[in-house]
């Protein structure tokens, strides 16, 4: 018996010092580049936002402060932040913890969402009501949490096969990608409300319920009532900027990044650095902002639309107040 | 015999944290020199002045990061070698070999695709590939049976054949 206690003891030291060599073999080539943003989500009204990078932080970043407010720093690639107004977290989408719910007073993680081995969410979105986080991973499955519902799972695999979600709108309808159009469910009652025949990635719906979709260096706004194409419209051309300020019109249409609607206006971010502003209407260009030196990742606006706000991976951000 | 065991275990125990605290300080101020070394590693990252990877060597290399994210490059897309990032951290190139069925890569990558390949099969055969959006690619190559150069624009085929007329 004693004998035995011996040999566990030396057994436990063994263990522990192999334990330490172990850990020293996961190491992955990936949460490095700690300049990019990656995302970017307002936090208040206006002025004040959270930003994300691959290297795991997660910051606070004040209009008009040059430091970041360091909210968390994780051992992983933060993709997509969200923030929940009624909850009081940022929510994070990683390349391997899944999705985290952080306090964004003490920084400490509340809730875990583990997403299978091998595969992550470049894209998360937060329901306007905060009720539902929708996203889809890289193997293409799509994945539902009723917040309101302790986080559970809904699934509806069966009833939208070789479909993805992009969006809930304001009265928790649920629009869903697939070969050549968009659904629109209602999970409550579990039916198709309507199908929409347009393709791209839907970014954003407005009050209208039109919609805002990317397809890759082209924008198309779709008018969702009247079930048709209003327009669709590329950045004309790449600005390229000399250092001594001068600038010439490249004739290049680069990725659209991002988009997002205001009441009367569409601002669209691209791999040309650029952000360009466009007449809701008519998509006549109003407007384009230059003053990034490297792609625009991500731009979010503020809830009374006053505000937007981009970020480059290059580490710069940009607010930009709207009239 | 137990206290007896024990103290002995604290003695070792003792004697091997002192040995391990005088090796850490003396190592912490010998600059390790590996000029006649032959180093093995499962992968090296060069960053520059902002920290951001520029080279990356390993096996395997990690997936792609595509402005602001980072995309899989699937279930059989595992490869091995060296891979050129831009100063935004965008994976722009490499040089690899898939770790499944043994194929040799040269690639060239603008910031939303791959735009030229050079490739080997293990059994013999290359092929070069060059394109563009909107269907423009012209692919090059060569077996042990033919040779083949494709040219297609907008989408539209023009093949040519070594016995063509």
């Amino acid at each position: 018996m004693k004998n035995s206690r011996k040999l566990l003891s030396i057994l436990v030291l063994f263990i522990m010092l192999g334990c330490e060599k172990n850990n020293k073999n996961i190491q992955q080539l990936v949460a490095i580049n700690p300049l990019s943003y990656t995302d970017v989500a307002f936090s208040s009204i206006k002025d004040t936002v959270f930003v994300s990078t691959y290297s795991g932080r997660i910051s606070k970043r004040i209009k008009e402060q040059d430091k970041e407010e360091l909210l968390i720093q994780l051992k992983d690639e933060v993709y997509s932040l969200q923030y929940s107004d009624k909850q009081n977290l940022v929510i994070a989408s990683t390349l391997k913890s899944g999705i985290l719910f952080i306090d964004v007073h003490t920084g400490e993680i509340k809730k875990n969402l583990q997403i299978k081995k091998d595969t992550w969410l470049n894209s998360i979105f937060l329901s306007k009501d905060d009720n539902y986080l929708i996203g889809f991973d890289t193997k293409g499955n799509n994945h539902i949490w009723d917040l309101n519902n302790d986080y559970k799972k809904l699934d509806f695999k069966k009833e939208l096969p070789n479909s993805f979600i992009r969006y809930v709108d304001k009265l928790g309808a649920f629009y869903y990608q697939t070969q050549g159009k968009y659904i629109k469910w209602n999970p409550t009652d579990k039916r198709i409300e309507k199908e929409y025949k347009i393709s791209g990635k839907l970014v954003d719906i407005n009050d209208n319920g039109d919609f805002l979709l990317l397809n890759f260096n082209e924008f198309r706004m779709f008018n969702s009532k009247a079930d048709s194409l209003e327009f669709k419209n590329k950045h004309p051309y790449y600005i390229y900027k000399y250092s001594n300020g001068d600038t010439v019109h490249d004739p290049y249409q680069l990725k659209l990044t991002a988009a997002r609607f205001t009441m009367d206006k569409i601002y669209t971010s691209s791999l040309d650095q650029s952000i360009r502003v466009w007449n809701k209407i008519d998509g006549t260009l109003i407007d384009e902002w230059y003053l990034h030196n490297a792609t625009i990742s991500d731009i979010d606006i503020s809830k009374n639309q006053k505000q937007l706000v981009s970020v480059d991976l290059k580490g710069e951000i940009r607010f930009w107040d709207l009239k | 015999m137990d206290t007896k065991f024990y103290k002995l275990l604290l003695a070792i125990n003792l004697f091997v944290t002192i040995g391990l605290c005088l090796a850490y300080y003396k190592s912490n101020k010998i600059k390790p020199d590996f000029t006649n070394d032959i180093i093995k590693v499962r992968g090296i990252v060069v960053v520059d002045s902002s920290g951001v990877e520029r080279v990356i060597i390993g096996s395997p290399l990690p997936d792609p990061t595509i402005h602001g994210y980072r995309i899989s490059r699937g279930d059989y897309g595992s490869i091995s070698g060296i891979m050129l990032y831009d100063s935004e951290g965008q994976e722009r190139g490499g040089y690899v070999t898939d770790n499944g069925y043994g194929n040799i890569f040269l690639t060239l990558d603008s910031k939303t695709q791959q735009n030229a390949l050079f490739m080997a099969d293990p059994h013999g055969g290359a092929a070069i590939q060059v394109w563009g959006r909107n269907g423009n690619k012209i692919s090059l190559s060569a077996g042990d049976e033919d040779i083949y150069l494709d040219l297609t624009k907008n989408n539209k085929t023009l093949k040519f054949k070594t016995d063509e007329e």
